[in-house]
């Protein structure tokens, strides 16, 4: 496991980030979805080539100035700030779910600023006729629900932590807060125009999505690979929305292949896309 | 004491098997358990029944506001209280309560600031304001308001409408969520330069301030009654203390069923089955709609996870989830019911208890049938208002009520 930073880097008048850093090698950005950072193993295996820069969303944790940012717009603008304060430019931005989404805005805000895109059970554009499952009106019990093993350790603990009372209010009420952060960009819908702006993402960019994923179904991934003019898909069989956490090795392992070049290998299967 | 006859207006016709084969009430109900003929039958019974209270003399009728709801069939609170207005203008003595918009959902949010203010005009000036949050069923899930700047809409809205009320001339206003730069109300009202103004609301302190610091009503408006009110009466009070604010029983109000009959035994026979419909069928409720991640503050998310995970607290609904019946609800206090004496005894004392003034009284209760609701209102108006309009006559109501519907004698 590689040591890990915890460091405050306030962006702008607005938005402080919690970022937490580890690992040696060339700098990944990582934008975590629902479940936050708890995806510790695959952010461990991800250090072992890279730099892991990993903020937390505005309104999560240590991340301030939730309800100073107006739109999605100012968010965008927040991440990039946090970019200029990290010194980071030409960076490969890993993002899972609403984090999927904030990197893509940000790619196709400043192409120039991402060098390689990898979106995870991407959020962000919405499929009228393949609505999906509301992630918001899930009860925080049915957080299991987002894994393909439901019955499995971590998706047992991810809906019902263990611990004392207190420790277990606080994960629940950071999980809340989390989950407030994410509908501020993603409620009702989360379509706040990105599949509007996809084309303009000029980064070399994989798509990595579950197949039993209930939230991001299908015809959303086809959305953004479609959108994006240099985009490869690969989904994975028997598993859910939260890839970070439930297939962390095949993720990592799917992620380093990609960044390598080499990106037929690591993966489950391919899917063809004509 | 003052008396405002409140009506739901549920849906009265929900099937037998509701509560089992379909998942909730609200937000996600299937329209086809709704007929048309049937609905509409409904909407005229409950106008005519609120209609009657004006003419018994109640001191207001109220209306509220729901959304894709079959025990709330009122989207459209103004509506309803334009169809009040002309028969509550010549009225002696009573006054048009709305309670209210859900500001957030108004856009313009200056709508509401018109529409009273044409309420407060055909009413002839006796126009309560209610200004609900609203419930996350309601503007988040049914109406899609984001909850992580409902908030945040509610006051800049709320802002708005008592700037523009009060305004002498045109202004420009730059919010967050509205940008007019001409901001000049037509109609002006009646009670300038602003009408009571009532507010309902939880547990949070966040909402006792809002009202107390402001010289508005907080209304505890849940369907569990004045026993489970009783600790939030408590802390709106410890609060009032707390700001200064002196403990004046009409800046409160709580909801309340009160079904009246001949006796006790009687009223059993014949309002069991109708309360029966309203806890089982108009109280079953999706648990996924009930709170948007947001609509609470961190703060109320923690204090309401800490009691629950250690047992210290139950919600109303949590009572309900056990077996329960008619001497259970009534030994709760969900609802008052039985003889004229035994509701004016139970009546008095939960005020007291509470120590408010102003009771929503929800005479309609579940499949009560047109008659029988008819039947409580007049009852209630006359075996049971006038015992208890003396009640907590030493304090001054006239900061929370319409100065034009207040009695001569008063």
């Amino acid at each position: 496991m590689s040591e890990q930073k915890l460091e405050q880097i306030r962006a702008n008048d607005r938005v402080s980030f919690s970022v937490q850093t580890q690992g040696s090698g060339p700098p990944v950005l990582y934008l975590h979805g629902f479940g936050g950072l708890a995806c510790v193993d695959f952010l461990n295996l991800l250090a072992a080539e890279h730099t892991v820069y990993a903020p937390e969303m505005p309104g999560v944790g240590e991340s301030s100035g939730l309800h100073d940012l107006r739109d999605t717009w100012e968010l965008v603008l927040a991440y990039q700030d946090l970019l200029d304060a990290l010194g980071l430019e030409d960076v490969v931005v890993v993002g899972h779910s609403v984090g999927g989404m904030i990197a893509a805005e940000l790619a196709a805000n400043a192409p120039g600023s991402v060098r390689e895109l990898v979106l995870v059970s991407p959020m962000g554009v919405f499929v009228e006729t393949a609505p999906g499952r509301d992630p918001f009106a899930l009860l925080p019990s049915e957080w299991c629900l987002l894994f393909a093993d439901q019955e499995s350790e971590t998706a047992q603990r991810f809906a019902d932590p263990e611990g004392t009372i207190d420790e277990r209010v606080e994960i629940l009420v950071d999980r809340a807060t989390a989950a407030e952060a994410a509908a501020k960009f993603l409620f009702p819908l989360p379509d706040r125009g990105l599949a509007r702006r996809l084309y303009r993402i000029r980064a070399r960019t994989l798509i990595v999505a579950g197949e039993l994923d209930t939230v991001v179904p299908v015809e959303n991934v086809e959305r953004f690979r479609t959108g994006i003019s240099n985009a490869e898909v690969r989904a994975v069989a028997d598993a859910a929305h939260m890839l970070p956490l439930e297939r962390p090795e095949l993720l990592a392992e799917t992620v380093a292949g990609f960044l390598a070049g080499t990106a037929a290998s690591g993966g489950e299967r391919m899917v063809a896309h004509g | 004491m003052k008396f405002i006859a409140f009506n739901l207006m549920p849906y009265r016709e929900l099937p037998a098997d509701f509560e089992k084969s379909y998942s909730s009430v609200w937000v996600d109900i299937p329209r086809r358990l709704y007929d048309p003929v049937q609905g509409a039958q409904m909407y005229m019974d409950y106008l005519e029944e609120l209609e009657l209270a004006v003419d018994l003399g109640y001191d207001a009728v109220g209306v509220n506001e729901h959304h894709q709801n079959a025990y709330g069939m009122m989207p459209s609170p103004n509506l309803w209280a334009a169809s009040l207005a002309r028969k509550v203008r010549e009225s002696e003595s009573t006054s048009l309560m709305v309670l209210g918009n859900s500001l957030a959902l108004y856009n313009p949010p200056v709508r509401v600031a018109e529409e009273f203010a044409m309420l407060d005009a055909l009413s002839g000036g006796r126009l309560i304001a209610g200004f609900p949050t609203g419930s996350s069923q309601d503007v988040n899930y049914s109406y899609g308001i984001n909850p992580a700047e409902l908030r945040d809409r509610y006051h800049e809205a709320h802002d708005l409408i008592i700037k523009a009320w009060a305004a002498k001339d045109i202004f420009a206003f730059n919010g967050t969520y509205t940008q007019l730069r001409y901001v000049n109300l037509w109609p002006r009202l009646i009670q300038e330069p602003r009408p009571p103004v009532w507010v309902p609301g939880g547990g949070s302190l966040e909402t006792y301030d809002f009202a107390l610091t402001n010289g508005y009503n907080f209304s505890y408006l849940s369907f569990y009654g004045y026993k489970y009110a009783k600790s939030l009466m408590d802390m709106f009070w410890k609060r009032a203390d707390e700001l200064g604010v002196e403990r004046n029983p009409f800046q409160g109000a709580f909801a309340q069923f009160v079904l009246v009959s001949e006796s006790d035994e009687q009223a059993r026979e014949e309002y069991e089955e109708h309360v029966m419909y309203f806890y089982r069928k108009c109280m079953h409720i999706d648990p996924h709609y009930v709170e948007a991640p947001g609509y609470r503050s961190a703060r109320s998310t923690k204090n309401v996870l800490k009691a629950r995970l250690e047992g210290t607290s139950r919600s109303g609904r949590d009572v309900l989830k056990g077996g329960f019946g008619w001497d259970e609800l009534r030994a709760a206090g969900y609802i008052i019911a039985g003889s004229p004496e035994t509701v004016r005894n139970e009546l008095e004392a939960a005020a007291r208890s509470l120590n408010v003034a102003n009771v929503a009284l929800l005479l309609q209760v579940g499949s009560a049938p047109h008659e029988l609701t008819c039947k409580n209102t007049t009852l209630f108006a006359k075996e049971v208002m006038p015992a208890l309009r003396g009640v907590f006559s030493e304090f001054d109501p006239t900061d929370y009520w319409p100065a034009a519907a207040q009695p001569a004698t008063q």
